[in-house]
């Protein structure tokens, strides 16, 4: 069933949209800053100071720059029509009139949307990193403290950190499939889980969390940064990925209790 | 050919005291019903009267309130509850997205079968061979209809659930889907069909249920429910005189034993005059007799046959008795 899971998502519209648009992402980038030769500043970006000749930082910075709303978005749709898509188009009561049991059904489908949180960053970094070594090639980074990075450890920075990326993007992915499932409404699911990142960047921004601060879901989109650090600040690293998948098993766990009981209509 | 009467053999289907309610609305109030092997069983009722929500039941989609279902002897709920089971409910759901044989191998990963299913042979009983490989978004209406049973015949059941299969389709679809449901009947499926359609179920079905309102309102053979529920028998009598007739008619309630007479004159050609009769179980030889007595020509005694729509609105217009 996982198999057949995934090659729904690979042959559905919304999953390319998605993707492409963050595919997209560094190339205007990129595209953006030949054509100025002007980058963000200094202090607002890491590694900001280094745009115009180095290409490294070209998917440090779109990452950082995707994780506020764009893969939080794309993966809040996917996620969201993932149950209600299949509910409102009649194809969840054809396949629940099978033999399979819902639990399967169900946590194949989670599979399939926790590689799409995997492929996400991916897709972004992957392009990123191409298309800036086309812009202007790669060099050592200079890290936060100053201390240099060399080539080969900055290529692993980029993918780690679209994998550390991709823990919150799963709790994100859990709580769209929740409101999926007990919403059933695929574009509703989606909205509402773009809200909750809304609402809990207000509640940062704002102060409003307090001592909850560090274990808001969308805190742990920064967490990658310390990866950056020389030597490499463990403790929020491993924080993030115990908070996401908390949040993550949390709403996977409701989810599928409403699913196995649920009446499927539509 | 299978024994199309059904009685002594073993269930297929058994639906005992299957109550539904959504909230405060009760879908489907105690409903009990039994489909035996062979048969090709019409579920009859109006839009709305509860026959999806019992065939979701039925297909494990929705639990009931109270009452229980058993196919081959087991409930539907549990282990292997669907095992030879398979049908589809309303409109037929596929991912339009992808071609039909995409979406029939989707739903054999889903049957969990070891067994190579017979996509080729399916496709090619509901004649869609040709347009197997094209998206299913791209299909009419009865393709969809086609392909659904398609679907549900790759489960290799014996007994097959079809909600309104010729819901949608124009005269010619309609036509082809009955014959394939002949077919498949003459070849020993069982078969449970819905339908609102009275004409589909008199063309199709050995036994029938009719439910309105959530509620069974006959169930039995065709014949047992089409002669209605007073047990009356229907003829077209034409005579020389229908007043002198009615008279006699009149005078004889009396006389003839246990013989309501309801008879309404209808003046026609001049051939003769019609009188409508309604007679009792012991048929219409004694008011035959006592006409003639009386005087009056009997020209012709036409045995009306009894109609499944009059019966029907007779059933569902009642609010459900």
């Amino acid at each position: 069933m996982i198999r057949w899971e995934l090659y729904k998502l690979l042959r559905q519209r919304r999953t390319f949209l998605g993707l492409g648009a963050i595919a997209l992402v560094p190339v205007l980038f990129v595209a953006a800053i030949q054509i100025t030769r002007r980058g963000p500043d200094e202090g607002e970006v890491p590694f900001a100071a280094q745009l115009l000749e180095n290409g490294l930082v070209v998917p440090l910075i779109t990452l950082g720059f995707a994780t506020f709303v764009l893969l939080p978005l794309v993966v809040a749709f996917v996620a969201g029509d993932s149950i209600a898509g299949e509910t409102s188009a009649g194809t969840l009561k054809t396949i629940l009139g099978r033999s399979v049991g819902r639990t399967e059904l169900f946590f194949s489908k989670a599979v399939a949307i926790l590689v799409y949180c995997l492929v996400a960053p991916a897709v972004l970094v992957g392009v990123g990193l191409i298309a800036g070594y086309f812009a202007g090639g790669f060099e050592p980074l200079a890290g936060p403290g100053g201390a240099p990075i060399s080539v080969g450890r900055g290529i692993a920075l980029v993918w780690s950190g679209a994998g550390l990326v991709a823990l919150p993007l799963l709790g994100l992915a859990a709580f769209a499939i929740f409101l999926s499932v007990t919403t059933q409404n695929s574009l509703g699911a989606g909205v509402g889980a773009v809200v909750l990142v809304l609402l809990l960047r207000l509640a940062s921004g704002l102060g409003l969390a307090g001592p909850l601060e560090p274990y808001l879901l969308t805190s742990q989109f920064e967490a990658w940064l310390n990866l950056t650090r020389d030597p490499i600040n463990w403790e929020p690293v491993i924080r993030s990925a115990w908070v996401s998948l908390l949040w993550a098993a949390a709403f996977l766990a409701a989810a599928w209790a409403v699913f196995v009981r649920r009446d499927v209509l539509g | 050919m299978t024994n199309r009467d059904g009685t002594g053999k073993e269930p297929v289907l058994e639906v005992r005291g299957l109550t539904k309610r959504f909230g405060d609305f009760i879908a489907v109030r105690d409903l009990s019903l039994a489909v035996r092997r062979g048969d090709v069983y019409g579920f009859l009722g109006p839009n709305g009267s509860g026959k999806s929500t019992t065939i979701r039941t039925i297909l494990g989609l929705i639990k009931p309130t109270s009452g229980e279902i058993r196919v081959f002897g087991r409930p539907v709920g549990g282990p292997g509850g669907r095992e030879g089971l398979a049908g589809f409910v309303d409109a037929p759901g596929f991912y339009g997205y992808l071609s039909a044989r995409d979406n029939l191998r989707i739903l054999a990963a889903a049957d969990k079968r070891k067994k190579e299913p017979p996509f080729a042979r399916v496709l090619e009983t509901v004649g869609l061979s040709e347009r197997a490989r094209d998206k299913v978004k791209t299909y009419s209406t009865g393709m969809k209809q086609r392909l659904a049973i398609a679907a549900a015949l790759m489960r290799e059941p014996e007994f097959l659930i079809l909600d309104e299969p010729t819901s949608g389709l124009d005269p010619g679809g309609m036509r082809d889907i009955r014959a394939l449901v002949r077919r498949l009947a003459g070849e020993g499926l069982t078969i449970f069909l819905s339908s609102h359609l009275l004409v589909e179920i008199e063309q199709l079905c050995n036994r029938v249920a009719v439910i309105g309102h959530g509620r069974l309102l006959a169930e039995g053979t065709l014949a047992e429910v089409v002669q209605g529920t007073n047990g009356h028998l229907n003829y077209r009598l034409v005579v020389g005189d229908a007043e002198g007739a009615l008279q006699v008619l009149e005078d004889s309630t009396s006389s003839v034993e246990a013989s309501r007479l309801d008879v309404e004159a209808d003046r026609m050609e001049p051939s003769g005059e019609e009188i409508r009769l309604s007679v009792g179980p012991e048929g219409a030889g004694p008011v035959v007799r006592e006409l003639v007595t009386g005087g009056v020509e009997v020209r012709a005694l036409v045995p009306v046959r009894p109609n499944l729509e009059d019966l029907f609105l007779e059933l569902t217009e009642g609010g459900g008795r």
